[in-house]
């Protein structure tokens, strides 16, 4: 299969010669995302497109010559779902960035969808307001964001991209364009990784920034421990904005790429192996004080061996900023791999203790960074071996890693969706209700082809 | 006293080795010019006696004196004895103004000298101005990281005293005067009053990574890379067979190395090329790069950093460094 | 016990401030006044010091009321106590009338063995603090210290390194002795909410200039400080360089190249 000259002819015709590439043109970044061991896979054309309207012609005419359409931001992404599957035109929406205004007293942004997720964030904080969902990838659009519903720690207490999302520009496979306002039956577009819309144009919900704010550690000797605080404190009705399970060992490695830990190896002699931290809001310091008086009372059963705070600008920008290096580092290494998944929250342990076993069959370490409230759990492994020498290896692990999360009623695409990589874990009703949809949506089956669920 | 009271504009002459060191000849320089506006005479002082080549080199730069200070106790730097012939010179000599190097021990001394004067102390400047009015120097520095320029001056008291960081005024011996005054004082430091001991001394393991002065190429960070990006940009500039340098904000994270640090208070470089990636261009940062090719990446077309350059491009800087290493290898 | 002092001062979040482009000024609303990064640094070092050699150690900050607040973090970090020097007559003070009025205030505080002082402040970035304060002290210094190696009470020294321009020399000094530390040892402490909430209730000694016995009011605020700023405007900005547009990455790579190849 592949694409003729006078399809080519007519996209150059509507998207303008200097936004169409072929062949040995292709940068071939386009090939790739940043999903591990993934062979490169080049579209037959690529399309940056600069406005809904190209978006539209491009959907149309791919329709009508029954070309796969799949559609692309930053390209970020670990599951291959913005790369072309087969063939076809590969939809890059990067240029469309533009942050079409934040109005303050409905707390509301409009943007475009290949705005990334920090200047997003930042433009939200600039107004004083605050747009909650932080994925750790904060190069990622937010359109990617919004297509495959990304989470990340605060989604405990703030939900996901989804919960964001107010209203939509969505152009549709026959390149109809619909507002989500206007008919919400177009809401399973976000979320399903471009295949059954494409995403032009965000109304994303603002929320006011809290008063007050502290980060606060709690190391633990033993890793268990450290996931059971997690269960005992939500469970006494503390309402963190976020709960994260942060590995020594990917402390340590982050710290030795980046030349500061930040958190805790070692306290008092003693080694930690794992840091519980949290996020505590409140309206002003008295409310976050508050919280951590009663957390300081339940110290001793929770069973850290010390509960260390961080409420100062300069201590929550660096704690930040090192657990953003987390996954970055990871891929600096020589080879490295990931597998996300989420899991229900008290399963969380049992999965990881497989991961360890699993991994010391093979010669890998894994190490953890794990949303504790919401059961998501991503795993790292890295090596200093060549990645063809790695591949095979860990390819396998992250096999097993994610058939043990399905097994464990766990969704192996609860993070970074489901892309081409994952589809094989997931389950038959899930695929089912996935093709039921496609069928509604793109019966001719152009956009995305081979992902999320199919 | 009046403050007319008080002629004659000092640079302190720091040895190193032996040899004078830059930033004390490069003073020189700049004081000649202050000199001859205010009719004041520029005079030298040693703490140690000095070589011939280099009391040469001292009149070279349009001297009108020197003193040089003998007797014991400053073989070695430190703060007592420094402090102690300083102010002891000062009050019988009566300087308008005292220039010292910002080298680590000029900064360790100059302000502990002017604090037993009782007169003020300015650090940094990167313009002085003779105001003939008021017959006050304007030193002029960058404040509030750079954001705004204060000028500092010292109104009532004399000497006026200013630390300077080399490499701020460049070194252009102007020519020689006519007379040359040398006064030879004997100020003898007693050691029983000096308080520290210098148990060792570790010399620094040249590090070629390290040694960014004297480079030809210039791969600049700022405040917008991530950490974890670094290595890209050290690629980078292996690949055009130059050096990783970094703004003050990205040594202040610990990585990489504070030696990196491109500026006032760090290095200050002469390139044939300087690429800054992030950088959003801090007058404490742009005053140590002295480049033949200025090219500036940002994301802030905003950004100052593009009023220095001499190219710009306004895009994301890992996208362009990646695009970049590509197009170097011809890929 | 080893009587420590770390000197420390409240400052602008100098990142966040903007400049106003109409009037030229600073903008300092909205930025907020955090403890002075290197200051914290300095802490850190009096700490270490204390855990090794024993010792008490007292924060000390010269500023208006909301000062506190930075002193509450030194606390919260592990300072045994804290003292806030504040008074509407030390307002407008430089360098040298600051050092006046500290080493004055720790005068009434008893005797100190060791004095601690971060490098440089964000804001004003003299790094002269130190010397100024270690004259006032009469006390020996070690500026730019790396390391402190050790340090005898009974024989009355202390050992560190220090790091000059060639290389790291190893010092003794006498006591009472201040330091300015390098950052690159000590990091800044993770205060522990055991700390925290130790230092929210910890009662933070206030002196004003009547508390401080024969205290030279010509020496202090404004009127005592040698230095004056009489203006400051904004950066003057050389005409802006010539910008690369040529409508995506790999052409503005391929731009680069070619200017790069010129040199």
């Amino acid at each position: 299969m592949g694409i003729d000259s006078e399809f080519l002819n007519i996209l150059t015709d509507k998207a303008g010669e200097n936004r169409v590439y072929t062949g040995g043109d292709i940068n071939p970044s386009y090939g790739k995302d940043e999903a591990a061991f993934a062979e490169p896979s080049m579209p037959d054309a690529v399309v940056e497109a600069n406005s809904a309207g190209m978006v539209s012609d491009v959907l149309k005419l791919c329709r009508s010559y029954r070309v796969p359409v799949t559609v692309r931001g930053a390209g970020t992404g670990k599951a291959g779902g913005c790369v072309a599957a087969e063939w076809g035109v590969l939809l890059s929406l990067r240029d469309m960035n533009a942050i079409l205004g934040v109005d303050e007293a409905a707390r509301t942004m409009r943007v475009q969808p290949g705005a990334l997720l920090q200047d997003v964030k930042a433009e939200a904080e600039r107004h004083g307001l605050r747009y909650p969902p932080d994925p750790g990838e904060k190069t990622a659009t937010i359109g990617g964001n919004a297509s495959t519903n990304a989470s990340g720690p605060c989604a405990l207490k703030y939900g996901a991209t989804r919960d964001y999302v107010l209203d939509a520009e969505i152009v549709l496979a026959g390149g109809n364009t619909v507002r989500l306002s206007e008919r919400p039956e177009y809401a399973e577009v976000i979320g399903s990784e471009g295949t059954l819309g494409v995403i032009t144009e965000l109304t994303l919900r603002l929320t006011d920034k809290p008063g007050c704010e502290a980060i606060l550690l709690l190391p633990f000797a033993g890793a268990e421990e450290c996931v059971s605080a997690a269960a005992a404190i939500l469970a006494a009705g503390f309402e963190p904005a976020a709960l994260e399970f942060l590995d020594t060992a990917l402390v340590e490695y982050s710290g030795s790429v980046t030349g500061s830990a930040v958190f805790p190896v070692s306290l008092d002699g003693e080694r930690v192996a794992a840091t519980l931290m949290l996020t505590l809001e409140g309206a002003d310091e008295d409310a976050v004080m508050e919280q951590m008086e009663a957390l300081a009372e339940r110290a001793e059963e929770l069973g850290c061996l010390d509960i260390l705070v961080g409420d100062t600008p300069n201590m929550m920008r660096d704690f930040r900023a090192a657990y953003d290096a987390f996954h970055t580092s990871v891929e600096s290494a020589a080879s490295s791999c990931e597998a996300n998944v989420s899991l229900p929250p008290e399963e969380v342990w049992t999965y990881m203790e497989f991961a360890r076993a699993e991994g010391a069959k093979r010669g890998i370490e894994p190490m953890f960074c794990t949303h504790l409230g919401s059961g998501g759990v991503h795993t790292f492994a890295v090596s200093d071996k060549p990645l063809a020498e790695f591949a095979p290896a860990a390819g396998e692990y992250m096999s097993a890693l994610y058939e043990k999360c399905a097994s464990l009623g766990g969704d192996p695409a609860g993070e970074y969706g489901v892309g081409r990589v994952k589809g094989a874990y997931l389950s038959a009703e899930r695929r089912a209700a996935h093709a039921a949809l496609k069928a509604e949506f793109d019966p001719e089956g152009i956009l995305n082809p081979g992902k999320a669920a199919e | 006293m009046a403050k007319s009271d008080y002629r004659d504009m000092w640079v302190y002459l720091e040895l190193e080795d032996g040899a004078l060191s830059p930033v004390s000849l490069e003073l020189c320089c700049e004081a000649r010019r202050l000199c001859s506006e205010s009719g004041e005479r520029l005079i030298g002082v040693s703490a140690l006696p000095l070589p011939e080549a280099e009391l040469e080199r001292v009149r070279d730069c349009g001297a009108d004196g020197i003193i040089m200070a003998g007797g014991a106790g400053r073989e070695r730097y430190n703060t007592e004895a420094y402090t102690a012939l300083f102010t002891e010179l000062c009050r019988k000599y009566r300087p308008s103004a005292v220039f010292v190097g910002a080298t680590v021990n000029g900064r360790d001394f100059a302000p502990r000298f002017a604090a037993r004067l009782g007169t003020g102390c300015t650090s940094d400047a990167t313009e002085l101005i003779y105001n003939p009015g008021t017959r006050d120097i304007e030193f002029v520095e960058p404040a509030a990281g750079g954001k705004i320029m204060a000028v500092i001056t010292i109104p009532e008291l004399r000497p006026q005293v200013g630390t300077i960081r080399p490499g701020t005024f460049k070194y252009s011996p102007g020519g020689r005067r006519e007379a040359f005054e040398v006064i030879e004082e004997d100020v003898p430091f007693p050691a029983e009053e000096i308080r520290t001991k210098l148990l060792g001394f570790r010399p620094n393991e040249f590090d070629a990574e390290l040694d960014i002065g004297g480079c030809d190429t210039i791969v600049c960070v700022g405040n917008g890379v991530k950490d974890e990006s670094i290595p890209k940009y050290r690629a980078l500039a292996e690949l055009l067979g130059g050096k990783l340098a970094c703004t003050r904000p990205v040594a202040d994270r610990g990585l990489p190395p504070a030696k990196l640090q491109v500026g006032q208070s760090g290095v200050m470089i002469k390139p044939k090329l300087y690429i800054g990636f992030g950088v959003s261009g801090a007058v404490n940062h742009v005053a140590g790069v002295d480049a033949g090719l200025f090219i500036a990446v940002n994301t802030d077309p905003s950004a100052p950093i593009f009023n220095y350059c001499d190219y710009g491009l306004a895009a994301d800087m890992d996208e362009t460094c990646d695009a970049l290493i590509k197009a170097l290898k011809g890929e | 016990m080893l009587r420590i002092l770390v000197c420390v001062k409240q400052v602008p979040d100098v990142d966040q401030l903007r400049m106003d482009p109409e009037t030229g000024s600073l903008i300092r609303d909205g930025v907020p006044s955090i403890l002075n990064p290197q200051d914290a640094n300095a802490l850190s070092a009096a700490l270490s010091v204390k855990v090794s050699f024993g010792g008490e150690v007292t924060a000390i900050t010269m500023g208006p009321p909301m000062a506190e607040s930075a002193l509450r973090e030194c606390l919260a970090a592990g300072a045994d106590r804290a003292v806030l020097v504040t008074d509407r007559a030390f307002g407008g003070a430089d360098t040298l009338a600051t050092s006046y009025v500290i080493a004055s205030a720790a005068g009434t505080l008893g005797g100190f063995d060791l004095i601690f002082c971060g490098k440089e402040t964000i804001d004003g970035a003299t790094g002269q603090m130190g010397a100024q304060l270690a004259e006032r002290f009469d006390a020996s210094q070690i500026t730019g210290a790396l390391l402190v190696l050790g340090v005898d009470e009974a024989a009355r020294a202390i050992r560190a390194e220090r790091e000059l321009e060639r290389g790291v020399e190893t010092l003794e000094a006498s006591l009472p002795c201040l330091l300015t530390m390098e950052k690159t040892n000590y990091p800044a402490r993770i205060p522990n909410l055991k700390g925290k909430l130790r230092a929210k209730k910890a009662e933070i000694t206030v002196l004003t200039a009547s508390d401080i016995p024969g205290l030279d009011r010509d020496r202090i605020g404004d009127p005592g400080s040698p230095t004056k700023v009489p203006r400051m405007f904004p950066p003057v900005l050389p005409e802006p360089g010539v910008m690369i547009d040529e409508g995506g990455a790999e052409a503005n790579a391929a731009r680069l190249c070619e200017l790069i190849r010129g040199v």
